[in-house]
């Protein structure tokens, strides 16, 4: 039986030039992929929230589109503390968020989710480009997905 | 529960449906009603046994896909480790974060028991007195008894 034969791990290396672990999948969509996706976009209609006409995709994950430029899945919390340490990351308090930065979710040690702000409305919400897992890729409030992440906090690449 | 296939395994497919890690897929799986649902119903010799059929089976759909990590993280909640140490000795190198989760489980592994606690009681209605304008309606108290 093959779920997961189709697995590989990208060079992918941060700043200090260590390997940061990942998976790329190269397997087909699963059955109930493309089901998930249209009922993500009826629990969070198009309004608040744009879904991105992204398919359903093992290839990559959140945090691979957030520090990956979409290439792998990256899963352990650990690689995506790797990468804010080595790629020199430095936190953001929120009134200073500005289009660029990067999110992260964190829900008890665990980096659950992250995405990168694309805008900061008028009420001062961020907005995130993000991607729900294997689903597709949506731009939301950064409030309003899937994630019950306990702390959020933002980084920025100064240098 | 009567029946594995009763299982309403929804919340569970739409957690694993935007799981970027192993971790939150755990978490949403301990809150999950069903998994509590099926290691109450079930003794863990069965629920083991479910486990092993899953991991053999190619899944052909989403609900077929969460089945191992629903019966799990049900086996979690036994009041050994017995069946997660027999889980760790199955081959599931093919399912997403499969090991690391058994591994995971192990190492966070509490022994619980469950048990219902009878409290000796009965509902009986109270006398009310009203001081205000406010409507009051079936205002009731617990009285705890001897027996």
């Amino acid at each position: 039986m093959t779920v997961l034969g189709m697995k590989s791990q990208l060079r992918l290396d941060s700043r200090q030039g260590n390997q940061i672990e990942n998976e790329t999948n190269r397997e087909p969509p699963r059955y109930g992929d493309t089901e998930q996706i249209a009922q993500y976009k009826k629990n969070f209609p198009s309004g608040n929230h744009r879904h991105r006409p992204t398919n359903a995709t093992r290839r990559y994950n959140c945090h691979g589109l957030t520090f990956a430029s979409r290439r792998t899945w990256i899963w352990r919390a650990e690689s995506i503390q790797q990468i804010l340490k080595e790629d020199d990351y430095t936190v953001v308090d929120l009134i200073d968020v500005m289009p660029g930065d990067v999110i992260v979710y964190y829900n008890s040690g665990d980096t659950e989710h992250s995405g990168v702000v694309v805008n900061v409305n008028n009420l001062s919400v961020p907005i995130i480009l993000s991607k729900w897992g294997p689903c597709h890729e949506v731009i939301h409030p950064m409030a309003e997905c899937p994630y019950d992440a306990e702390k959020i906090v933002f980084y920025r690449i100064v240098t | 529960m009567k029946s594995f296939t009763e299982a309403d395994l929804s919340e569970a497919c739409s957690a694993f449906a935007v799981a970027n890690t192993p971790l939150f897929l755990l978490r949403k799986l301990r809150k999950d009603p069903t998994v509590l649902d099926i290691s109450r119903s079930f003794r863990g010799e069965q629920i083991l046994e479910e486990f092993k059929k899953a991991v053999l089976q190619e899944p052909k759909n989403l609900e077929e896909t969460v089945r191992p990590y629903v019966y799990l993280v049900a086996l979690a909640n036994e009041p050994s480790d017995e069946y997660l140490r027999e889980v760790a000795k199955i081959e599931s190198s093919n399912w997403d974060w499969l090991g690391y989760m058994i591994q995971v489980l192990l190492e966070t592994y509490t022994p619980t028991a469950q048990e219902d606690i009878w409290v000796p009681g009965a509902i009986v209605q109270a006398p009310v007195t009203l001081s205000s304008d406010a409507p009051v309606n079936d205002v009731q108290k617990i009285v705890l008894t001897d027996n």
